[in-house]
């Protein structure tokens, strides 16, 4: 099948590119938030208190979650990128045959002679920012263990017990409304 | 400077290899990673919890495990089978832009009445079930460009990398848009309703046994 439509080719194309590591936490967070309040309030099988806090716990978990992976990633890919200067060996076509670090501050910088598919220096570019973005996420995987279990548990605590409490008025007023 | 590797350049150069060009595995594999650290801490936040009720505790671990478990189990697996489909069937040419079949089809610079149609007579089926990027790679091997006159080779060549990249954008793209819905619709949608049923029916159990 041919698809015609040249927006649509423009809209695929431009996703791939900008959506990214940090744009996926955003995303996940945001319709998680959308779906997961609710359908846990649809769950009658519990009493309403347990019911309360099941929803408050999955508005304050995404919101802290979902964010503190965001600022991670946007930060541990920044640090890659200023860690990643390459060299790049080029024929004089501009197809890439090579690359190697910068200097010996550039430890995120692969070092690849040979072996190396061939493509042109634009695609390598688009290549290589998506390499960065790649070591970024992953770097930011490695310090959510650190932060998800000693900045973000006391956040989602806090944010769960006013989402609780928010929850609790919201059931009791309209049960006094019925 | 070619450096002497380290575990951190083999480490570097594998990620460059395997992640550069396919932005939606990774978004699956880190997704997945959190996944399992954001459960470990919030079932021990829970468990840590002293002013939780005992039974308001047991069912919100429960519910944290079980959806997590749904959440990860669906999401994976998922996500990894919508990948692989939509690889498989761009690569095999199911599904193209039309820029991308022109791209393929002019690879000779040639004018074609229908190029769109004529873009599948340039790789032989075998050819074609390694992949298009194998092939545009690798063109130096395909039929096409041995068949080709020596003078138009290195045109061919050349054209070959361009229509990788534009092949490449599409492919890329709709790789990450379809791991990107799936994992809205497995993780967030269908995982939370069957963790939800799955812990409730656990709870129940427990009370019943607890009564008994």
């Amino acid at each position: 099948m041919i698809i015609r439509s040249a927006n649509f080719e423009k809209f695929v194309s431009y996703s791939g590119r900008k959506l990214n590591a940090p744009a996926q936490a955003l995303i996940i967070g945001g319709t998680a938030l959308l779906f997961i309040p609710p359908i846990n309030r649809m769950n009658k099988k519990v009493d309403q208190d347990t019911r309360d806090m099941a929803v408050g716990r999955s508005i304050g978990k995404n919101i802290t979650g979902n964010l503190s992976d965001y600022i991670l990633r946007v930060l541990s890919i920044a640090l890659v990128s200023k860690f990643s200067k390459a060299k790049i060996d080029k024929t004089k076509e501009g197809i890439v045959t090579g690359i190697s670090p910068q200097s010996k501050k550039d430890i995120f910088t692969p070092s690849i002679d040979k072996n190396i598919e061939p493509r042109s220096i634009e695609q390598f570019s688009k290549d290589y920012k998506n390499y960065k973005m790649a070591m970024g996420a992953l770097l930011a995987t490695g310090l959510a263990i650190f932060v998800k279990t000693t900045i973000e548990l006391p956040i989602t605590k806090k944010l769960t017990d006013i989402f609780y409490k928010r929850e609790k008025a919201r059931q009791e007023a309209k049960h006094h409304a019925s | 400077m070619q450096v002497k590797p380290t575990a951190m350049t083999k480490f570097s150069n594998y990620i460059f290899k395997n992640y550069a060009k396919d932005s939606s595995k990774l978004l699956v594999h880190v997704g997945a990673g959190v996944a399992v650290i954001a459960t470990s801490a919030q079932v021990g936040m829970l468990l840590t919890d002293k002013k939780l009720e005992q039974k308001k505790k047991n069912f919100l671990v429960k519910q944290e495990l079980m959806i997590n478990s749904t959440y990860l189990a669906l999401y994976y697996t998922a996500c990894e089978a919508v990948r692989h489909l939509v690889n498989n069937t761009i690569e095999k040419g199911k599904i193209l832009t039309e820029s991308c079949a022109l791209a393929i089809a002019n690879l000779k610079n040639d004018k074609f009445i229908e190029p769109t149609k004529k873009w599948a007579n340039i790789f032989t089926k075998d050819e074609l079930k390694k992949g298009i990027s194998h092939n545009l790679e690798n063109i130096e091997n395909t039929d096409f460009f041995k068949k080709s006159a020596q003078e138009i080779q290195p045109r061919i060549k050349e054209n070959s990398i361009k229509a990788l990249e534009k092949f490449q954008g599409f492919k890329g793209g709709a790789g990450v848009l379809s791991v990107l819905t799936t994992s809205v619709i497995a993780g967030n949608i269908v995982g939370v309703y069957l963790g939800n049923v799955i812990a409730t029916k656990m709870a129940e159990k427990n009370h019943r046994l607890n009564v008994a």
